[in-house]
């Protein structure tokens, strides 16, 4: 007899949506029941109401059913529970494939991690100033530029908002109140250095520090090697020799923290750029040719540097009246300068290269995918054993997507395993990386965040990407097949895995071919001939004065038997060459010459160096001609030709003139005929092609000693060395550097890339090494039994075993071959870097090949070897 | 005594399912109640007080009682149990001596 208006029908399925089952029957007929009440009390519209209220307000935790675990996976709590026992049960049951699965992939992950904080770091330079994005530095060639750019910028330019100038005064003697000395370097800054970039301060104002032209101000480090605290405000230092003062008496104004490793310039103590303009290096404040001070320009937000780059040729023809000629001048942001300035030919810290980083992160992936392949190999052998565990969940009634998680599980906790071994391999590993690298890369304290969650991401991926296969090949066991026979896989796994070893052993033959060459490459530039002779030879700074006492210092020095030859100089190889104007005959488009690489060099120079003569002579002292005259190098005398004319091919006697700027004008410093010409000698790293040299007798712009010695009792002849030092009073401590090391500085690069090539490779192939001893051992056992009944039908263990090196060496071979063309031309990239390199021969390839070959056979004997000899009663004897 | 402590509520709704005996189940109680006190009460509440008895150890309840105004589904039926009676007892007590206890009282 109910009417029939029923309860609103959505309030009541949205009940019946959050309500616990065991309570529906009582609360919707309670429901109900006022619900019919009311109608009859009060009304349709009443009754629907007050439904709507109660089903509202009995949206309550007492009454909504608990939450249910995402239908999706259709796996509930307990199974989780059961699934994790049953992986542990696995990963123990089978020690030995868990161990090798685990090391293969920890050691994997622990260089990607490695790997990954080295990138971090190297992209991480300069990016804690606030106003990086905004910062630009102005080179030209090198890192230094001319005095009058920046500010002049600032003045024709909106968008250039500031620009502040830096200069490097090298090391230079301090003395402090107390009476101790020390030699350290300064760098001047002007005021607004503090506004550019951000530091923190200890003592002092930021703001304020630099403003007086007496101002210094320390880092921490600095200040408390001075005077043992960071409460140093007001200390004076004194200093000689600064920006062409005699002496200087400077006040503490602030002590800043140090200069964190992750910046492109690291400086101990700044004084203020003041004091350029009042002393003698003033007239360099206005000078347009000269190379000298870093500067920074603060841009406006909006700018675009690169229309700014443009605009520079006309720039310096409204400057300067020179047309045309400047297209090396540009700005370069800040945050380039770390990994993209090995164009600059000096720069005011050696920085990194962008290139390395990339081939490291290369690596990494790389490296990351043959441990994933490794475990998928394995993992997808091993599901045989499985197949009968999956075959009776299924009967029981587990669905596909079911195992797949299982499985997933599985891997994720396998790789969890394999992250947290990594973890602590790589905390182990920290410190000999930072010391082959010679840089720190530890993390920051706030890099935990990220650390963590970069982990977990690293984590799920690899599962995913090591377990998804061998996942959905167990799940897709049908029941029928595994119960009931033995499963191998089929045909099509035992294809996949091959692929996978041909994969792997390719990456680490390439690797293998990587390292071969670039170890040529570096003993090939180590041994070439550079066109002098460079044994025995090395040399000191002498500082000023050394023209005036070359005399004495040269008596003094030849006293020693052992001191074969001694010769001074401005420059000397390994270092820069300098580019000046010089004017061939008076013949160029521009007025003050052309800008060409320079060697200023002393008496003797091209004799101790043993340089040899093509035509003419070298320098001969006191005969001025000579001291005035120029020396031309092979490529320069061919340059000279095409460009000048025939009458270059005889060189000798034809005038050049060398200009400088003196007080903004240019000036001939020096005119004279050409006196010699050299044979070719390699002035800077193998690296670049051996460029125009223009020799000339200027040894008192640098002075350094340059010495040959005799093999003999090195040791007692740099104890001579240092006496004489100690002898002549000089202020700068003693210091001497072997040319040769000198000349390597310039691998440094190279040879740290080289090491860490040889380590990854290393690595690489022991990684899949293990993946192929790991389906060696398998593949034993799973044939345990048909190599049984063919010993029984008369094969001996020799046949055994080539079955089954056939079977591993063929994807080792193919892999081999593959890697052939793919290594040729990666290497032959990187040679391309290298103006002087080796032709990657046959031999490089053979090697590699054989090495490869032999390192599969080795792994995979022992398992191999065992099988074939087995006893095939025993083999049998189990069903 | 923690634990047994009675909220206001929970007393009205036991004093409650007391007065109705028999026929104490969800409708019955949210009519008596607001018949008598003039509190609405919405069935939300209810449940929730009920629910807070139950873990209380004051009231038990059984299903019974099918009918067709209620589409065929049973009631819960609840009845106080002795520990609520206590509770009850002991909440009357102390009410009624510090009534005694008020020197003075006159409204």
């Amino acid at each position: 007899m109910l009417p029939n208006t029923k309860p609103p029908i959505w309030a009541l399925r949205f009940f019946y949506w959050f309500c616990h089952p065991d309570l529906q029957e009582e609360l919707v007929g309670d429901l109900e029941e006022n619900f019919y009440y009311n109608l009859e009390e009060r009304g349709h519209a009443f009754a629907n109401r007050e439904f709507y209220c109660e089903v509202l307000l009995l949206f309550r935790p007492s009454v909504i059913k608990p939450l249910r675990f995402p239908n999706f996976f259709k796996i509930s709590p307990d199974m989780l529970k059961h699934y994790f026992k049953v992986a542990l049960r696995n990963l123990v049951r089978q020690k030995s494939y868990s161990l090798i699965n685990i090391s293969g992939m920890a050691i994997g992950l622990a260089i990607v991690m490695l790997i990954a904080l080295f990138v971090r770091k190297e992209l991480s330079y300069d990016t804690f100033h606030e106003k990086a994005d905004s910062i630009y530095r102005l080179t030209h060639i090198y890192s230094f530029v001319h005095g009058p750019w920046g500010p002049t910028m600032v003045a024709d330019y909106p968008e250039v908002l500031d620009a502040s100038r830096v200069s490097w005064t090298g090391k230079l003697k301090t003395r402090l109140e107390d009476g101790q000395t020390f030699f350290e370097n300064f760098h001047l800054a002007e005021p607004n250095f503090f506004d550019f970039f951000t530091y923190s301060f200890i003592e002092g104002d930021k703001n304020t520090a630099l403003d007086q032209p007496d101002a210094l101000v320390l880092t921490e480090s600095i200040a408390i090697k001075y005077f043992g605290t960071t409460k140093a405000l007001g200390k004076t230092v004194r200093v000689r020799n600064m920006a062409g003062h005699d002496s200087l008496l400077l006040k503490v104004t602030g002590v800043m923290e140090d200069v964190p490793e992750n910046s492109h310039v690291h400086f101990d103590q700044l004084a203020s750029f003041q004091l350029v303009k009042t002393g003698s290096w003033s007239s360099l404040l206005d000078d347009w040719y000269q190379d000298w001070v870093i500067t920074y320009l603060l841009l406006d937000k909006n700018a675009d540097y690169r229309a700014l780059n443009d605009k520079m040729p006309a720039f310096f023809e409204r400057h300067t009246g020179e047309v045309g000629g400047r297209v090396t001048e540009s700005l370069q942001p800040l945050l380039d300068i770390r990994l993209h300035s090995s164009h600059l030919r000096r720069d005011v810290e050696v920085q990194g290269d962008i290139n390395h980083v990339r081939i490291f992160a290369a690596t990494a992936i790389l490296i990351l995918i043959i441990a994933c392949f490794n475990f998928m190999n394995l993992a997808t052998a091993r599901a045989v054993r499985r197949a009968k565990e999956v075959g009776i969940r299924k009967v029981v009634g587990a669905l596909r997507r079911q195992l797949l998680w299982q499985f997933l599980g599985e891997s994720f906790l396998l790789t969890m395993i394999s992250v947290l071994l990594a973890l602590g391999i790589t905390k182990l590993i920290l410190p000999y990386f930072q010391d082959f690298l010679a840089i720190s890369i530890q993390p920051l304290p706030g890099d935990f965040g990220w650390i963590l969650s970069s982990l977990l991401g690293l984590t799920v991926v690899v599962s995913l990407l090591a377990g998804g296969y061998p996942a959905l090949i167990l799940s897709q066991f049908r029941p029928m097949y595994t119960l009931k026979t033995k499963m191998d896989g089929g045909k099509n796994s035992t294809l996949f895995r091959k692929g996978l070893v041909v994969m792997q052993f390719g990456i680490s033959t390439i690797l293998i071919i990587g390292t071969i060459v670039v170890f040529k490459q570096m003993k090939y530039m180590k041994n070439k001939s550079l066109g002098y002779d460079i044994e025995q030879v090395l040399f000191m700074n002498y500082g000023q004065g050394m023209m005036e006492d070359f005399d004495k210092v040269k008596g003094a020095l030849e006293q020693n038997p052992n001191v074969l030859s001694i010769a001074n100089t401005t420059d000397i190889m390994g270092t820069v060459a300098y580019m000046w104007r010089f004017r061939f005959d008076g013949e160029h488009e521009q007025p003050h010459g052309d800008n060409l690489p320079q060697f200023m060099v002393g008496e003797n120079f091209i004799e101790t160096l043993d340089i040899e003569i093509l035509e003419g002579r070298s320098f001969r002292k006191g005969y001025a001609p000579d001291t005035a005259g120029f020396i031309l190098n092979e490529s320069m005398v061919a340059d000279a030709i095409a460009r000048f004319g025939e009458k270059w091919r005889n060189p000798i006697g034809l005038n050049l003139d060398f200009l400088v700027t003196r007080d903004g004008e240019w000036q001939v410093q020096k005119s004279g005929p050409v006196i010699g010409v050299v044979k070719n000698f390699h002035f800077r790293s193998l690296q670049h092609a051996i460029q125009p040299l223009i020799i000339h007798y200027q040894p008192d712009w640098g002075g350094r000693i340059v010495l040959r010695i005799s093999p003999q009792d090195i040791p007692g002849t740099l104890a001579f060395l240092e006496e004489k030092w100690q002898e002549w009073g000089r202020e700068r401590p003693f210091h001497y550097q072997f040319l040769d090391e000198r000349f390597d500085e310039n691998y440094q690069a190279e040879e740290n890339f080289s090491s860490i090539l040889f380590a990854f490779c290393i690595l690489a192939v022991f990684i899949a090494c293990l993946g192929l001893f790991g389906l060696a051992s398998f593949t034993a056992e799973q044939y345990v039994k048909e190599i049984g009944i063919r010993k029984i039908l008369g094969a001996s263990w020799l046949d055994i075993t080539g079955i089954f090196l056939r079977a591993f060496l063929q994807p080792v071979v193919l892999a081999f071959f593959l890697a052939i063309p793919i290594g040729y031309l990666a290497m032959n990239k990187w040679l391309e870097n290298f103006a002087y390199r080796i032709n990657i021969d046959a031999s490089t390839f053979v090697f590699a090949g054989i090495l490869a070959i032999l390192i599969a056979l080795i792994t995979i004997s022992y398992r191999t070897l065992s099988a074939a000899k087995r006893n095939p009663v025993e083999a049998l004897r189990y069903e | 005594m923690k634990g047994t402590y009675l909220a206001e509520f929970q007393e009205i709704v036991l004093l409650t399912i007391l007065v109705l005996g028999e026929n104490a189940y969800g409708v019955t109680i949210q009519q008596e109640i607001k018949s008598r006190t003039k509190r609405k009460i919405s069935r939300g509440a209810l449940h929730t007080a009920l629910t807070r008895l139950n873990e209380k150890g004051f009231i038990r309840s059984e299903m019974g009682g099918a009918e067709a105004v209620r589409g065929g589904r049973r009631k819960r039926y609840y009845s106080v149990t002795i520990k609520g009676k206590h509770a009850l007892w002991d909440t009357r007590e102390i009410r009624e001596q510090l009534w005694n206890a008020i020197p003075d009282f006159s409204i």
